[in-house]
């Protein structure tokens, strides 16, 4: 009996070492080595387990969310009409944005055009964190998708890639409380800070005027920056409480038009080469 | 024994599988239930903290190999949970319906929130205390209603294993 107790005292104290040893190595160790080969590996094992039962679920769960919830399968279908309807304003409204994009460019003497090459790509299933803001999606480097790339749906800006194997990717959400993006508000053209406050709304610094007022429901959208990966003017959200100013700077709370509990497709933007500028270093914690 | 480790392996597959893709369609803000917890917690109950500690070890290990947070902070909060639920197993009497309700509600509540707070020592800005609590307390009680099917589930597959190995 004390033996037994023993042997399973020291079994506790080597396990809980091990993952000590592991926890402390993938902290230093970052983006690379061999935790991270295993780590790709273990997703590239299980990526399509994971896709074949979400084709086979989807209309399953589908089926029980109607039931769970109320009136919830009518509200998908709003959703989803709502998205189409977006999809289908979304069409002049992108190739204007493109449009003024190559005309600012051309005045600014830049050699490239802007033009969003995008894929399309399927979000399949998060991965298994319960402070889960970040998932994963159906397309990878032999896609030419890259760390760094914007993501986008049809509602406006979903996150950014921070990681890729052969056919699949990691995309930290713009919630994810390590996210920062680079953004103007659009009626106005104040810059500002974006991030991410979980399930909370994003919390907007505004960098400039920050005593001039900006009105609620006001359009927030990325701002493209030398190096930066991300196209300019992708909606984000609207200003969705007036916040407080301050003599430097003004915190505001903004409403992201994206449902990052409800990812289906999402467009992987391919343009622009990945040179990612971290505002915030990423994957320290689970984001 | 091979059979034992076939089934458990077999389970943790599949409670991977659930957790990742049918589960998070019921996320309540962002939130949902874990199974592959709950099989531990199951594990533990069955055999005892050994067994508890190394299938957690190896599930937690698996999650973390799949997750995006650091590599071993769930193999250590898997193990602690399949040890200390096998430490109470004696405690529990009959182990009853409440009995599994209560224990895989506040283990799984436990486990999320240890998880949460070494998250926050070692990456302090990725999660806030409110973020936390939700967390715990959605996980707590998702996993509490899941709990008696799992728990149940886990023991009669084990049971099986157990028994065509020894005769």
């Amino acid at each position: 009996m004390i033996t037994d107790r023993h042997r399973r005292q020291r079994l506790v104290g080597v396990l809980v070492l091990v993952s000590l040893v592991l926890v402390t190595v993938d902290f230093r160790q970052g983006e690379a080595g061999p935790l991270h080969t295993a780590r790709q590996l273990a997703v590239s094992v299980f990526a399509p387990l994971q896709g074949g039962l979400g084709d086979v679920v989807r209309p399953i769960g589908g089926f029980v969310a109607g039931i769970g919830g109320l009136g919830s399968l009518r509200r998908e279908h709003e959703a989803l009409q709502a998205e189409l309807d977006a999809l289908r304003a979304g069409e002049p409204a992108l190739a204007d944005l493109e449009r003024e994009n190559a005309e600012l460019r051309a005045a600014l003497a830049l050699q490239e055009r802007l033009q969003l090459t995008t894929t399309a790509a399927q979000v399949i299933g998060q991965p298994p964190d319960a402070f889960r803001w970040s998932v994963l999606i159906d397309v990878g480097s032999d896609d030419g998708v890259a760390p760094g790339m914007a993501v986008l749906n049809a509602e406006g800006l979903v996150g950014r890639v921070t990681d890729a194997t052969g056919g699949h990717a990691r995309v930290q959400l713009a919630a994810s409380p390590t996210a920062g993006y680079a953004v103007r508000v659009a009626d106005t053209g104040q810059q500002g800070l974006l991030e991410g406050r979980g399930s909370r709304p994003m919390e907007l610094l505004l960098l400039d005027d920050v005593e001039a007022p900006v009105p609620v429901g006001s359009e927030v959208v990325t701002r493209a920056y030398q190096g930066g990966s991300v196209p300019d003017g992708i909606p984000l959200g609207v200003v969705a409480s007036p916040g407080v100013s301050g003599e430097v700077r003004a915190e505001l709370d903004v409403r992201p038009h994206v449902d990052f509990s409800r990812l289906g497709v999402v467009l992987v933007v391919r343009d622009t080469p990945a040179l990612p500028v971290e505002l915030e270093p990423d994957e320290a914690g689970g984001g | 024994v091979t059979r034992r480790v076939a089934v458990l392996g077999l389970v943790l597959v599949t409670a991977l599988l659930l957790d990742t893709v049918v589960l998070v369609g019921l996320a309540v803000r962002g939130v949902s239930p874990s199974l592959v917890v709950l099989t531990v917690i199951a594990v533990a109950l069955a055999g005892g903290p050994e067994p508890g500690v190394r299938y957690g070890f190896i599930a937690g290990l698996t999650t973390d190999l799949l997750a995006g947070g650091l590599l071993g902070l769930f193999a250590l909060v898997h193990l602690l949970t399949g040890y200390l639920t096998g430490l109470l197993r004696p405690f529990l009497g009959d182990g009853g319906l409440l009995v599994q309700l209560g224990v895989g509600a506040a283990a799984s509540a436990g486990n999320v929130a240890l998880y949460g707070a070494l998250t926050m020592v070692l990456a302090q800005q990725a999660v806030t205390w409110p973020m936390l609590l939700l967390v715990a307390v959605v996980v707590g009680l998702g996993n509490g209603l899941l709990a008696p099917f799992v728990l149940r589930a886990v023991t009669a597959l084990l049971r099986r294993a157990g028994a065509r190995r020894d005769r």
